[in-house]
């Protein structure tokens, strides 16, 4: 209890702490006259010709980079190597800088940055530290809807000096997402549901998070409308209650809560488990990856599971 | 308090039976989902197969029962150790051994990603042991009084929590765990029932039989030596009964406290101190009250739902400071 208690207090304080000192470092750079000021969520960092060594402190921002054609030297990797491969579906030479919760200054410093991207939500804490190392731009991933993610890739093409690679990135995933869409038969009104299952209940992620809203701009219906991204430790009532009409269920490799409550007769009041829409998703792809890659895979899963198309 | 009858504590009983049944039945027909309550009510007298029947009788069934079981478990376990210990301060949560479990079953988890259910039971009874070895070790020891006990415990506790966080964020899993960590039994299955059942059984039958032994500890040593009474056995019984009741409540629901500090207090003040009524009285209120901070926990984050562990930390801290409050005043 007290980590839960911890966990909120220590976020509300780095979000004091960064604006304290996104207020301090952001002043003095004035000088420069190729210097870029790229504006972003603690404020506007001045960046100056193109960066080349890059370190990303989220996923998403490792996919993002992947769509403008560049691979970070140092990735907090969450010393799981496997995830970045899948999340860019190859392998890339990087170093780990650690996890995403706590990155390793250190091994960031040693890496002689001349970008680093960073998370609002996780890293706010240390933006002066991370800003005293390399210029920093402060993104949300962590709480990132779809829309925050495409409006991030313009933002970091522009800390790179190519604002209208990230542009051109865009239009082409929303063509993408655009001829995915259009094979959804007109006149959907089912509500969709993702749940992360975990070994004692389920976090259900809302019309805020990443997930919901690209079922929202693919014109589908989150199943929970609400502006925080996920409700967790969700027991087997309460998802009966929100009653899915297509429900997508993100395990990991381990074994969770659903081996248990599938089995359960009462699990078979849920709409979308009577009507045979109950789907069994990788959690990375659809809960721990968030970007335009992994939009287009979900909404290609969807079409794929729900719709028998794609 | 014995001189004024027998019969009070047997009334008392029946008043705390009657309410659990009521706080019982209040569970199993309401919950988030829109079923009726007065359907829920027929559904639990005569089942029809239905999946609103299983709602009733494999969700909320299930869950009211762990409670009732998680409940005397460490409301027995609190007797016990206040007891064992000469402590009132004592607690599975105070003294550390709800969070010894804790840390042993975390870095189980961690370890071997595949145990589940049943398999978190002896992980918690080996942190439990560990952490309730220590603990008794300096409370007969005799080089504490009463409060650097408790304020050990409190240490003892804060290290583990600390070091279950230290473990969680090395390994990014602080998301999935979080909830179990508050102490929650929105995960309750017939499952778990099974699981802790035989450990609710063994440990208060055994406790509830022994009871009348156990007033012994509550003398000091020597005293109960020259009544001929093997003092150390009965502790190391006490011991073990502790280890097994809290380490099987933490490994279905994760560390839920003040339970275990509260309700003997409670039971005290209304029925006096005799060690078996305590024990049996004990063994009721401790369900009444986990079943009731479960309920109030549904409805107050309604339709979401509070882990039952934050709920009794809510009812529980204020009612611990003022059982130190009343201690200072006498």
């Amino acid at each position: 209890m007290s980590l839960f208690q911890n966990s909120i207090s220590r976020r509300q304080f780095g979000l004091l702490l960064g604006a304290a000192a996104a207020a301090t470092v952001a002043a003095p750079a004035l000088a420069d006259d190729a210097a870029r000021t790229v504006t972003h969520l603690l404020g506007s960092t001045e960046i100056a010709g193109k960066p080349q060594r890059i370190v990303a402190l989220e996923f998403s921002f490792v996919q993002s980079l992947d769509a403008l054609g560049v691979v970070p030297v140092g990735i907090t990797d969450d010393n799981q190597p496997k995830r970045i491969e899948q999340l860019l579906g190859k392998k890339v030479e990087y170093s780990s800088v650690g996890t995403r919760l706590e990155p390793n200054l250190e091994l960031v410093s040693a890496l002689a940055p001349d970008l680093i991207i960073a998370d609002q939500l996780r890293h706010s804490a240390i933006y002066a530290q991370l800003s005293a190392i390399a210029p920093t731009i402060v993104l949300n991933s962590w709480e990132g809807s779809y829309q925050t993610i495409k409006e991030g890739v313009v933002t970091i093409a522009d800390a790179l000096g190519e604002k209208d690679k990230g542009e051109k990135a865009v239009a082409d995933h929303d063509a993408v997402i655009a001829a995915l869409v259009a094979k959804i038969p007109a006149g959907e009104k089912r509500r969709f549901l993702l749940a992360v299952a975990n070994a004692d209940s389920m976090s259900l992620h809302t019309s805020a998070s990443f997930t919901g809203s690209v079922f929202k701009a693919m014109g589908l219906t989150p199943a929970i409308d609400s502006t925080d991204a996920v409700e967790s430790g969700a027991s087997l009532e309460r998802l009966i209650a929100v009653n899915p009409d297509v429900f997508l269920v993100a395990t990991d490799a381990g074994g969770t809560v659903f081996d248990q409550w599938k089995s359960n007769s009462a699990f078979t009041n849920i709409s979308a488990v009577k009507s045979g829409n109950l789907f069994e998703v990788d959690r990375n792809q659809f809960s721990r990856f968030r970007g335009l890659k992994t939009a287009e895979m979900i909404a290609g899963e969807i079409l794929a599971k729900v719709y028998k198309a794609g | 308090m014995a001189g004024q009858g027998r019969l009070q504590p047997v009334a008392l009983g029946c008043l705390l039976l009657m309410a659990l049944a009521a706080v019982v039945v209040a569970a199993v027909s309401f919950g988030v989902s829109e079923l009726p309550v007065r359907h829920a009510l027929s559904l639990l007298v005569s089942p029809d197969g239905s999946p609103d029947s299983a709602l009733v009788w494999d969700v909320r069934l299930p869950r009211a029962l762990l409670a009732v079981m998680i409940g005397a478990n460490l409301a027995v376990a609190g007797v016990l150790i206040q007891t064992l210990t000469r402590n009132p301060l004592a607690s599975p949560q105070t003294f550390g051994i709800n969070a010894g479990a804790s840390l042993v079953i975390v870095l189980c988890l961690i370890a071997l990603p595949e145990l589940r259910g049943a398999g978190t039971v002896w992980p918690a009874f080996v942190g439990a042991a560990a952490v309730g070895l220590a603990m008794w070790a300096l409370s007969v020891s005799g080089a504490m009084n009463d409060m650097k006990l408790a304020l050990a415990g409190i240490s003892i506790q804060l290290v583990l929590a600390a070091l279950v966080q230290a473990i969680l964020i090395a390994n990014n899993a602080a998301q999935d765990i979080v909830y179990w960590l508050a102490g929650s039994i929105n995960g309750a299955q017939w499952e778990k029932v099974w699981i802790i059942l035989p450990f609710t059984l063994i440990g208060s039958g055994a406790a509830l039989l022994a009871g009348r032994h156990f007033g012994v500890l509550a003398l000091d040593e020597t005293t109960g030596l020259s009544l001929g009474q093997n003092a150390r056995r009965v502790g190391g019984l006490a011991a073990f009964l502790i280890v097994v009741l809290a380490g099987s409540a933490v490994a279905v629901s994760g560390p839920i406290g003040f339970i275990g500090l509260l309700v003997p207090h409670i039971i005290r003040r209304l029925a006096g101190g005799d060690q078996l009524t305590l024990i049996a009285l004990s063994a009721i209120a401790g369900p009444l009250l986990l079943n009731a901070a479960d309920l109030l926990g549904r409805v107050a984050a309604y339709p979401q739902e509070m882990p039952v562990g934050i709920v009794t930390a809510l009812i529980g801290a204020p009612a611990f400071l003022l059982i130190l409050w009343r201690q200072r005043a006498r």
